[in-house]
C-alpha cells in the first residue's frame, strides 16, 4: 500500500458512496447470474436422474452452466472494477450506452419513485475517458437526482455535440451546489460533506483530466440543468 | 368452475438464460410455464387468458416488476404473484395487496415449485370458502 494523496482520499470516498448507494442493483445483477448457476446444476442433476435423454440433458445444461460461469465471471470482475479506485486507461466510450447501462441499473431505482427518466440521445456520440470511473460518475449524478427529487418527477437526460465537446445535461429540479475544491471539501470533513459536494468535486477533476468540465445549473436557466462537457473523441463516426 | 389441474403459471426473466432453465425445471404434469421476457408481454399473455399465478423477476426492461405486479392486480386482484430478486425484498412495505410472496436469487427449483404450490393452494381454498360463504 502508498500513502493516500488528498484527491485519492476523495476518490475513494466517491466510491465508496456510489458503490454504497448502489449495492441493491449491484447483488440483483450478480445474483441474477447466479440463479443461471444454480438451475444449471439442478439441471445436470436432474439429467443424472432421468431414465431416458439423459445425455441430451445433460449435454444442455454443461453449456448452459458454462454460459454461466463466463456471464459470472464477468459480473464479478464489472463489480469490482465499479467499486473499487484503480489505474484506468481512457478510450473512447459511446455516451448513449453508458447513460444507458446506468440507468438500467438504476430502473428499480427510479420505478420505485415512478420517476421517469427521458433520454434524448445523438447517435455515436462518444468520448475518450476512464469507462469505469466515468460510469460510477454517471450512476452517482444519477442515483442522487432520484433520491432528491419527489416520486412521479421527470429527469430529462439530453446527450448532443457542444462545438467540440460532448454535452450530457440532466435536467430536473434537482438543486445542485456549486463546485467545491479539493482542500475546500477537505477543511470542512471535520463536520459532515453533503454527498452531492463530494460527488460533483470528484466529477468536476476527473472530467477535466480528460479536458472536460462540469457546470452546475444557472439561475437564468428556464430549465436548470447539471452540465457535463467531455472532448469529443476523434473516433467519432 | 372447475380448476384445472394442470396449474397455469407466467413466469416473467429478462435474462434468456434464467428463463429457459427455469422454465426447464418447472414445467411437469402438475404446470404449464408461459415464459415472457418483458412486463409489457407479460399483461398481454394475462389479457388473453388466465393464468392461475404470475412469476416475476423485479429488474425489467421499461416496466418494472413492481409496476407490473400493480397492473396485474388491477385487472386481478386476487391473482397470487411471486416477485424474485437478487436482494431481499420487504413485501408489507412494497404495498402490492395480498397474495404476494418474494423469493430470494439464487433460489433452488424446489424452493420456487413449493412457493408456487402454497400460493395458488391458498387462493384456491379461499376461492372454495369465498363460493360457499356466497362472496
Amino acid at each position: 500500500m502508498t500513502d493516500l494523496s488528498l484527491n485519492d482520499a476523495l476518490d475513494a470516498a466517491a466510491y465508496a458512496l456510489v458503490g454504497t448507494r448502489c449495492r441493491h442493483a449491484h447483488l440483483h445483477d450478480i445474483r441474477g447470474e447466479l440463479q443461471t448457476l444454480q438451475s444449471s446444476l439442478e439441471l445436470l442433476a436432474r439429467s443424472a436422474r432421468t431414465q431416458t435423454d439423459k445425455s441430451a440433458i445433460a449435454d444442455k445444461a454443461t453449456a448452459l452452466a458454462r454460459r454461466a460461469l463466463a456471464n459470472h465471471e464477468k459480473a464479478l470482475v464489472e463489480f469490482v472494477n465499479q467499486t473499487t479506485p484503480h489505474e484506468e486507461a481512457a478510450v473512447a466510450i459511446d455516451v448513449g450506452e453508458l447513460v444507458g447501462s446506468a440507468l438500467r441499473c438504476l430502473r428499480n431505482d427510479a420505478a420505485n419513485k415512478s420517476i421517469t427518466f427521458k433520454v434524448e440521445s445523438t447517435p455515436n456520440l462518444r468520448i475518450v475517458a476512464q469507462p469505469y470511473r466515468s460510469r460510477l460518475l454517471i450512476l452517482g449524478l444519477f442515483a442522487m437526482t432520484i433520491d432528491e427529487l419527489s416520486r412521479g418527477s421527470v429527469v430529462t437526460v439530453k446527450l448532443c455535440r457542444a462545438e467540440s465537446d460532448a454535452l450530457i445535461e440532466i435536467q430536473s429540479a434537482v438543486i445542485w451546489p456549486a463546485v467545491r475544491g479539493p482542500e475546500d471539501l477537505w477543511s470542512s470533513a471535520t463536520s459532515r460533506v453533503p454527498p452531492c459536494d463530494l460527488l460533483l468535486a470528484v466529477t468536476s477533476r476527473w472530467a477535466s483530466a480528460n479536458g472536460g468540465r462540469v457546470e452546475p445549473p444557472q439561475e437564468s436557466q428556464s430549465h436548470p440543468a447539471l452540465r457535463l462537457y467531455y472532448p469529443r473523441s476523434l473516433a467519432e463516426s | 368452475m372447475m380448476r384445472s389441474p394442470r396449474l397455469r403459471v407466467l413466469y416473467i426473466e429478462d435474462n434468456e438464460l434464467v428463463r429457459e432453465i427455469t422454465c426447464d425445471l418447472l414445467a411437469d404434469d402438475a404446470r404449464e410455464i408461459v415464459a415472457v421476457a418483458t412486463g409489457e408481454e407479460a399483461l398481454c399473455a394475462f389479457e388473453a387468458s388466465p393464468f392461475d399465478i404470475v412469476v416475476t423477476d423485479v429488474s425489467l426492461p421499461a416496466m418494472s416488476g413492481f409496476e407490473l405486479v400493480r397492473r396485474v392486480k388491477q385487472l386481478a386482484p386476487s391473482t397470487p404473484v411471486i416477485l424474485a430478486s437478487g436482494y431481499p425484498l420487504n413485501i408489507d412495505e412494497c404495498r402490492l395487496g395480498t397474495q404476494v410472496r418474494s423469493i430470494t436469487k439464487p433460489f433452488e427449483a424446489p424452493e420456487l415449485q413449493a412457493l408456487i404450490e402454497d400460493l395458488c393452494g391458498a387462493a384456491a381454498q379461499a376461492s372454495t370458502v369465498g363460493s360457499e360463504t356466497g362472496y
